[in-house]
């Protein structure tokens, strides 16, 4: 599972280090035909950088191999792991787990800053995160997520002149 | 030097400077005692204050938040057994085997005189080895400088994963973000995708709480449950004095190793606690008390992760390079005050310097006499359930972030960060050594095209240069050392399974 997850991340970081290297070409300057422009460096760091990435992908690889010989051996590793530990489960939210909500909730809050203001888009966000951390009860949900806000406000509309949308 | 030293004594007594000293000392604490609010975290929060802060003032209040966060670390540690930095998990085998036994009290009494002597310890190397460092440093040029960048960013790679690969790319990556914003040689703009927000490069601020802070909200946010942590047993009780001499050699030991080892970029105070704890229990009468509930094994890291402090400021002050995650958050402090660490920084801002040595010092006392006063009050918030801690912190950084620059981008870039984070920490890839390639980018860029340039485009300039040449060899052995020392784990594995 690691080493599969090490090619497709060295998959990744591959397609990025070309993406970043095409992008370093099209780098136009006053000079550009000077060997140490603008381009010299962001080049050499996307060369390094794939050629780490085919690396770890050497890397998974060569894990995969490793493990389909110790087959067995790995069987009866994962007939331990079953028995010695349940693996916690986790709450599904609309079929998505709390951390993806979460991060749902946070590109949502920056939208919301704007069009609502801080004080209306600040308190919703917070109750959304406390309930897809389980929080049920009304009056917690309320008192932290409006509490905080307003701490939050006051220290810093009020005490650090910070213009808050 | 002694005319700095009164310099930086009258900085730290001018205005509110020793309050925020004293301010940082207690938020460290309460940071540190915090389930999911580690030491850097707490040092992320309080960053966007120090913006609108003097330089000194604001330093001073990272200080303060280092040393506090040291210690507060062991608050959970003993209390909760989840450990509230990565430093105090050392402390964990001893402090929890006293806390059932009915003993926090004096376990956390222990940390606490530990962590005053041995931050003690590490403030004094700390001044003697600094300034003697920079004076060094002051005759560097170029290709010193890309050299020495190229050994920070080795030496954090390879001793904070045991993936090297990984690491490397988690440096050169940080390295690429480093590369938006308007080119340092030609004043050309790259990958800006024309937003006018990203000429001047991606704001640090925003990425580090990202990186750091957020991303422990998302990944916290599937862990938390509203349930009550465990109850604290007892209150603070400090060794007496023949405990203290009992003591005395295991504080000593953590105390020199935690600094020695800080000192090091990247070692920090995880592994000087670690090697503090080993090298106690070996010179110790009793070690088989070790594990079980000896006070030895709380002294020696508790001493050496207070020590690493002082020890890891050696670095950053005299030559630019952080060494740890709060170091890196220091260097950004300074950056975004527009000020460069390394030798120059003594030339042009000695009260500065000063008042960080002297700060340093003083924390450590400041941290006993709170630590005496508050431990009660810290105890009652560690209980604070885990689902209200990430959600005031996630408002707490967003205002934070938009705070830097009254922008909502920086919002944006902080969230994206905090993704990127996630991922990062889920596929094994060092956040730390992220942070450190976007810190030592503009520090590595220009010295490399410099260096180059004068050499008409011979990377020979490197080695032709004796103190360049140096580190580079230093960079390479750090690079090396882990990937030998795997082979040789692996080789005593099959071993001892053969």
């Amino acid at each position: 599972m690691g080493k599969n997850n090490d090619i497709l991340v060295g998959l990744i970081t591959l397609a990025l280090s070309v993406a970043y290297y095409l992008m370093a070409k099209s780098l136009t300057g006053l000079n550009e035909t000077e060997k140490l422009g603008s381009i010299f460096y962001p080049s050499l760091l996307a060369l390094i950088f794939g050629a780490f990435s085919i690396i770890l992908i050497v890397q998974g690889i060569y894990g995969l191999y490793k493990s389909k010989n110790q087959k067995s051996r790995l069987r009866v590793q994962k007939q331990d792991l079953t028995n010695d530990s349940s693996p916690e489960k986790i709450r599904k939210i609309c079929g998505l787990s709390p951390t993806m909500v979460a991060i749902i909730i946070a590109f949502l809050y920056l939208p919301a800053l704007n069009i609502l203001g801080y004080l209306i888009a600040t308190p919703l966000a917070l109750a959304a995160l406390l309930l897809v951390m389980n929080v049920k009860k009304v009056t917690t949900v309320a008192g932290v997520s409006l509490g905080t806000t307003l701490v939050l406000y006051f220290m810093f509309a009020k005490v650090l002149n910070v213009l808050l949308p | 030097m002694i005319d700095n030293f009164l310099l930086g004594l009258d900085v730290i007594l001018s205005g509110t400077n020793l309050l925020l000293l004293v301010v940082g000392v207690a938020w460290g604490m309460l940071a540190g005692a915090l389930p999911g609010i580690t030491g850097s975290i707490g040092l992320a929060l309080v960053l966007p204050f120090t913006f609108g802060m003097e330089p000194a003032a604001g330093l001073l209040l990272l200080c303060g938040t280092f040393s506090g966060s040291m210690f507060g670390g062991s608050i959970a540690t003993i209390l909760l057994g989840a450990p509230g930095t990565a430093s105090a998990a050392a402390t964990l085998l001893d402090g929890r085997a006293l806390h059932n036994q009915g003993k926090s009290g004096l376990a956390l009494g222990t940390a606490l005189c530990a962590s005053t002597i041995g931050g003690l310890i590490g403030a004094v190397i700390l001044i003697i080895l600094a300034t003697p460092l920079a004076n060094f440093a002051l005759a560097f040029g170029p290709p010193e400088y890309f050299a020495l960048g190229v050994f920070g960013l080795t030496v954090l790679s390879s001793l904070s994963d045991k993936n090297v690969i990984k690491c490397l790319m988690a440096g050169v990556f940080g390295l690429m973000l480093a590369t938006i914003g308007i080119d340092p040689i030609k004043g050309i703009a790259r990958f800006t995708f024309g937003r006018s927000e990203l000429l001047g490069g991606l704001e640090f601020l925003a990425v580090l709480i990202g990186l750091f802070a957020i991303s422990e909200v998302f990944k916290q946010a599937s862990k938390a449950h509203f349930g009550t942590p465990a109850e604290a047993k007892g209150a603070a009780e400090l060794p007496s004095l023949s405990m203290l001499k009992k003591l005395k050699s295991s504080i000593l030991l953590g105390g020199i190793l935690g600094t020695v080892i800080g000192v090091m970029p990247g070692a920090g105070g995880t592994i000087g606690s670690w090697v503090s704890y080993g090298q106690a229990k070996r010179i110790s009468k009793e070690p088989e008390k070790f594990g079980k509930g000896s006070l030895e094994g709380i002294a020696a890291p508790e001493a050496a992760n207070n020590a690493s402090e002082g020890g890891s400021l050696v670095p950053l002050l005299a030559l630019g390079i952080p060494g740890s995650n709060p170091t890196a958050i220091m260097l950004g402090a300074l950056m975004l005050q527009g000020i460069t660490p390394g030798p120059v920084l003594f030339i042009n801002h000695p009260d500065v310097v000063y008042s960080v040595y002297i700060g340093v010092f003083l924390a450590n006392f400041i941290l006993l006499g709170l630590g005496i006063l508050a431990l009660r009050p810290v105890l009652k918030l560690v209980t604070i359930p885990l689902p209200i801690v990430v959600t005031v912190l996630f408002a707490l950084v967003c205002a934070g972030s938009f705070s830097i620059r009254n922008n909502l981008f920086d919002v944006f870039i902080a969230v994206s960060c905090g993704v990127l984070g996630l991922l990062m920490k889920k596929f094994n890839f060092p956040v730390a050594a992220t942070v450190l390639g976007l810190v030592l980018g503009p520090i590595v860029e220009p010295a490399l095209r410099r260096s180059l340039l004068l050499s008409d485009g011979s990377f020979l300039i490197f080695f032709t240069r004796p103190i360049s040449c140096g580190i580079l060899i230093l960079s390479a052995i750090s690079l090396l050392f882990p990937i030998v020392r795997g082979l040789l784990d692996k080789r005593r594995e099959s071993g001892t399974s053969a």
